[in-house]
């Protein structure tokens, strides 16, 4: 009987670590789709103002070190006339921990880029 | 033979005082140890790892999706820069139609890192060529219904595009059992003109 116990306890670990192992790998997808969203609203506010500002660039800054991105590096088109073309491009480093092996942990950093390009809006009369 | 001798004392001794029946529980609890490795190992690889893999990719393919819808609605809003603004002095909005497939497929191109002629790039999301099926502005006679059957109220422009894309893990191996090594990924987005009035 207490065979039994010990491979149950061992193979029990063995298998959350795993199943939170698999859990783990979505966290930087959904990180990055976190960023994209953010990204996009303000590739929109973008659009709409014709470049990007001080302040959305600020607030965006913002938004990503809230997200727990570091090391965020912005870089957008200030100033595009009606039709120009506006760029986009937001690089950070997303650090987290996740499973090396069964029992023990390792940090990581992954490096996330947002980049777009679109075109200045003509807002109809 | 010592040892040998030993072991056939031992059983002889057993044999006598039920200890053969203390040896067959040592060997059925063995067993059952080791069958409890093969039904964790089996409910891994055919339960746990298969379900999350499907999981995973319907989430891998969510997020490509929605970076090409992105990039797709970029693309429509583009287009306005090709409505014809002497046609509006007269209050009608009409596209340069000449414009509008160039700028879509110029921002389209950037946006999923694609060459010209939609080709993909090392590292685009895109696995082959990408197909624009329809492109279409509408700027009157509403309601319409688009090509893919949704109704548009006010000025739009309607795309569907076709993105070929790589499933990853059990899926790719299906895949690749038919013959076939993409998914084509189909991506419809209608896009209202922003008109202020």
């Amino acid at each position: 009987m207490p065979d039994r116990g010990i491979v149950f306890g061992v193979l029990f670990v063995a298998m959350i670590s795993f199943v939170v192992m698999l859990v783990e790998i979505f966290l930087p997808v959904s990180k990055k789709i976190e960023m994209n969203i953010d990204c996009r609203s303000a590739m929109l506010k973008m659009e709409l103002e014709g470049g990007l500002s001080d302040t959305e660039r600020h607030r965006l800054e913002t938004r990503m070190s809230g997200q727990g991105l570091t090391n965020v590096n912005i870089g957008g088109t200030s100033w595009a006339k009606q039709g120009g073309e506006l760029k986009l491009r937001v690089d950070a480093d997303y650090v987290y921990s996740r499973f090396s092996s069964i029992f023990s942990r390792e940090n990581v950093t992954l490096h996330l880029v947002y980049d777009r390009t679109s075109i200045a809006r003509k807002v109809l009369n | 033979m010592a040892g040998m001798k030993s072991g056939k004392a031992r059983a002889a001794y057993g044999a006598g005082s039920g200890g053969f029946r203390y040896l067959a529980g040592i060997k059925s609890d063995r067993g059952t140890a080791a069958f409890d490795i093969v039904i964790y190992t089996a409910l891994i690889i055919f339960v746990i790892l298969p379900v999350f893999a499907a999981v995973f990719e319907k989430y891998l393919i969510a997020c490509k999706a929605q970076v090409v819808k992105d990039a797709v609605d970029l693309s429509n809003i583009s287009v306005y820069n090709a409505i014809n603004t002497g046609s509006l002095s007269k209050t009608a909005l009409t596209f340069d139609n000449s414009e509008v497939a160039d700028i879509y497929r110029q921002i389209l191109s950037k946006n999923l890192n694609l060459n010209g002629d939609l080709t993909p790039k090392g590292n685009s999301v895109a696995e082959a060529a990408v197909t624009v099926d329809s492109l279409v502005g509408y700027t009157g006679g509403f309601p319409v219904e688009c090509p893919n059957g949704k109704t548009i109220t006010r000025p739009a422009i309607h795309s569907l595009v076709t993105v070929p894309v790589r499933p990853g893990l059990y899926r790719q191996m299906v895949l690749s059992l038919t013959g076939r090594r993409y998914i084509e990924m189909k991506v419809h987005v209608d896009t209202d003109i922003p008109l202020d009035k």
